[in-house]
């Protein structure tokens, strides 16, 4: 199967840059986000995922979080986003992903995402976390020093 | 033990989660079926993805 070309997976850190103005990867991750909504690249994502930048956003209630948690969940269905479910077989390959990678700091929701980037052909990701770079992932923004940049093909 | 040598009880740890409100999304079986050729998307489309950006400030 070849790799999808258009299209970038979106992790919890790329959702919580683009919702939050004070996040330090706002800018880029927005003006990553939007030029890929321009070009209509299809946006993937998964349920642990979105559960994850749902539950940050509903944390922060009083400032805003909640809306905001709305508002994400709205948009977070076909065909503005794909939502992959963590199946039974995707979480025990994501666990095993886990403690075979020892020197990595790798979450088992990011080890399940890599298993759903990889079934599904995915080779963009719009996060700043270098776990998928240590993956052989290309990110979509890049920390550099305290900034953080844009990285669009 | 499970067969990759992950402990039962680690795989408890993790089974927090029901997946079954977003078990409708679509597998992207249109991967092999030109799903690089990107459609295009309206105004009104655009307009939904840019309403989350910079939603909230925390």
């Amino acid at each position: 199967m070849s790799l999808l070309l258009h299209a970038a997976f979106v992790d919890s850190h790329g959702w919580m840059a683009i919702v939050n103005r004070r996040d330090q990867c706002h800018e880029a991750a927005s003006e990553a986000y939007r030029e890929l909504a321009k070009r209509s690249w299809k946006f993937y994502t998964s349920s642990w995922t979105m559960y994850d930048a749902l539950s940050h956003l509903k944390e922060r209630a009083k400032s805003g979080g909640y809306e905001a948690a709305r508002a994400l969940d709205e948009l977070a269905r076909p065909p503005a986003v794909i939502v992959m479910p963590v199946t039974k077989e995707i979480e025990r390959r994501a666990v095993a992903r886990f403690w075979r990678m020892p020197d990595k700091a790798w979450s088992i929701t990011s080890c399940a995402n890599m298993e759903i980037m990889q079934d599904a052909s995915l080779q963009y990701v719009l996060s700043a976390s270098a776990s998928y770079r240590e993956a052989g992932y290309v990110s979509l923004i890049r920390l550099v020093g305290a900034a953080c940049e844009a990285a669009v093909p | 033990m499970n067969g990759d040598g992950t402990s039962d009880a680690a795989m408890e740890q993790i089974r927090v989660l029901d997946c079954a409100y977003f078990a409708s999304s679509p597998l992207p079986v249109e991967d092999s079926a030109g799903a690089n050729a990107p459609d295009t998307r309206s105004e009104e489309d655009l307009a939904r993805y840019e309403r989350i950006i910079g939603i909230v400030e925390f």
